[in-house]
């Protein structure tokens, strides 16, 4: 009888996984407080009028702005220590995040990309295919290049490690580009939040994706065309994101409206969001089991 | 305690593994190279304009206003979304004289300019060949004041230039103005419309 003990040692992880914090029910609750505290604002804004429509201090502004990384840290990361075998690095990870988002993405949109120069005058797949082969191939490439260097594959032992790795970059990048509207826009506090929801959202949405496929790179057997498709996916969603929030946002002029829907761009980014969640949940749920199943039969 | 310069090695990665990496590397640089030509030709995108009566035909940006029913100007194209000033290329035809040198065409402009625009001044004067033939370039500044009073801005200074070419007893005045901060960035548009223009 032959004996194939690397085998055996692999697919025994994915049994039984390691006692780690399971990530999708922190990572839907700070996408559902994100969208509704946005949408409280908004309402306590332009429908109640109980607050000012006037522009926002900076400091409420960046308070606002620092709120999804704050989330993240309250939710996330304290579920995450108090595991018996938290995953390492973490905050390292999201800090990482911020920086290639401040030293890199940001740079390169506004000096080279500038995609709002070109992006608007172009139909809806131009913009689509546009934003995503720019500003959000890269961040999302970026992101991939954190995770890479910081944690994969040394700390990849399970499909979700991907998702709460890629999770925690979103945050670092998106709190980042958060910042920036909230240091260099004159808005309320409904308008920052309504903009802090549509930056982080679709960003937790594109690293899932990335996230989900490092993981498999390293746990599963990949096509060698794999990660380019992941990345590109990636950058589609965003791009998507993109174009459909220029439809979504702008209504229809009127003697009672200004033509924009913010709530529209606010339920959209939540879409993109909540969509990828429970497609790839289902995805690694279905890929979990049906490595279980195959070694429950391998085994006597 | 972990900290931020221990991360472990990496293990070995098989051939699948390490070919994804080298191909998600050869990506980026097609998409971002792809992303890139879809910039800069959506930014030089252009539409063809021609005046047959002026005997002037060009090709100005896609997806500006253009307007050709202007007392002064053949055509004026300006882009829209542009703010806080809406960039402006313009081509005009003058009627002129048999003694009439591009430098008095300039001369005439000046006079008639410092008159009707804020603290306008002349920046400079150089030779310069449009297509072939022989021109003059003027570059000059003025400030634009808000009218609407109910909208209190601060005055926006305006950086212009004009190249004046001399064709059979007409002057054909190629314009462009943008906003000070942005006339360097944009002034690719006015080089676009000078290679482009021509005059018949």
């Amino acid at each position: 009888m032959s004996f194939e003990p690397m085998l055996f040692g692999a697919e025994e992880e994915i049994a039984e996984p390691r006692p780690r914090q399971r990530v999708w029910r922190t990572a839907w609750l700070e996408a559902i407080a994100l969208f509704l505290l946005a949408f409280a604002l908004y309402a306590l804004t332009d429908i109640l009028g109980v607050l000012s429509t006037r522009p926002a201090s900076t400091s409420g502004r960046m308070g606002i702005a620092v709120l999804p990384a704050l989330l993240w840290l309250f939710l996330s990361y304290r579920a995450e220590r108090r595991t018996r075998q938290p995953r390492p690095h973490l905050v390292a990870v999201l800090v990482l995040g911020a920086l290639v988002a401040s030293g890199v993405a940001l740079p390169l949109e506004e000096h080279l990309f500038q995609p709002e120069r070109w992006l608007p005058s172009l139909d809806f797949f131009g913009r689509l295919l546009g934003y995503a082969t720019t500003v959000g191939f890269t961040a999302e490439f970026l992101k991939y290049l954190v995770l890479r260097h910081a944690i994969w594959p040394q700390h990849i032992g399970q499909r979700l490690d991907g998702i709460a790795y890629g999770l925690a970059v979103a945050v670092g990048f998106a709190t980042v580009l958060s910042l920036r509207y909230a240091l260099l826009t004159e808005a309320t506090l409904a308008a920052t939040a309504l903009r802090v929801a549509s930056i982080t959202l679709p960003h937790l949405a594109g690293s899932v994706i990335v996230g989900f496929f490092l993981a498999e790179l390293w746990i599963g057997r990949t096509a060698i065309l794999w990660l380019p498709a992941g990345l590109i996916l990636a950058a589609l969603i965003s791009g998507a994101h993109y174009a459909f929030r220029a439809i979504a946002i702008v209504g229809s002029p009127g003697v009672g409206s200004t033509g924009s829907s913010p709530l529209l761009g606010l339920l959209l980014a939540a879409g993109f969001a909540a969509a990828t969640f429970a497609l790839f949940a289902f995805i690694i749920t279905s890929a979990d089991a049906r490595a279980a199943l195959a070694l429950s039969r391998r085994l006597p | 305690m972990s900290n931020f310069t221990s991360f472990e090695p990496s293990p070995p990665l098989n051939r699948v593994q390490r070919w994804n990496i080298y191909l998600a590397l050869v990506t980026a640089v097609i998409v971002l190279g792809l992303g890139l030509t879809m910039r800069n030709t959506a930014l030089t995108a252009t539409q063809p304009f021609e005046n047959l009566e002026a005997g002037v035909r060009a090709q100005v940006p896609r997806g500006w206003l253009i307007d050709t029913a202007g007392p002064d100007f053949v055509i004026r194209a300006q882009d829209p979304d542009a703010l806080p000033f809406k960039t402006l290329l313009q081509i005009s035809v003058l009627p002129i004289g048999p003694d009439a040198t591009p430098n008095k065409v300039l001369d005439l402009l000046t006079m008639e300019r410092a008159a009707r625009f804020p603290a306008y001044r002349e920046l400079l004067r150089a030779d310069q060949t449009v297509r072939g033939e022989p021109a003059k370039r003027m570059e000059y500044v003025y400030t634009q004041d808000e009218r609407n009073p109910f909208q209190a801005t601060v005055s926006l200074v305006i950086q212009g230039v004009d190249v004046v070419v001399l064709r059979r007893g007409q002057a054909v005045i190629i314009t462009y103005r943008e906003e000070r901060s942005a006339f360097t960035d944009h002034l690719y548009y006015f080089e676009n419309l000078l290679q482009t223009v021509e005059i018949f």
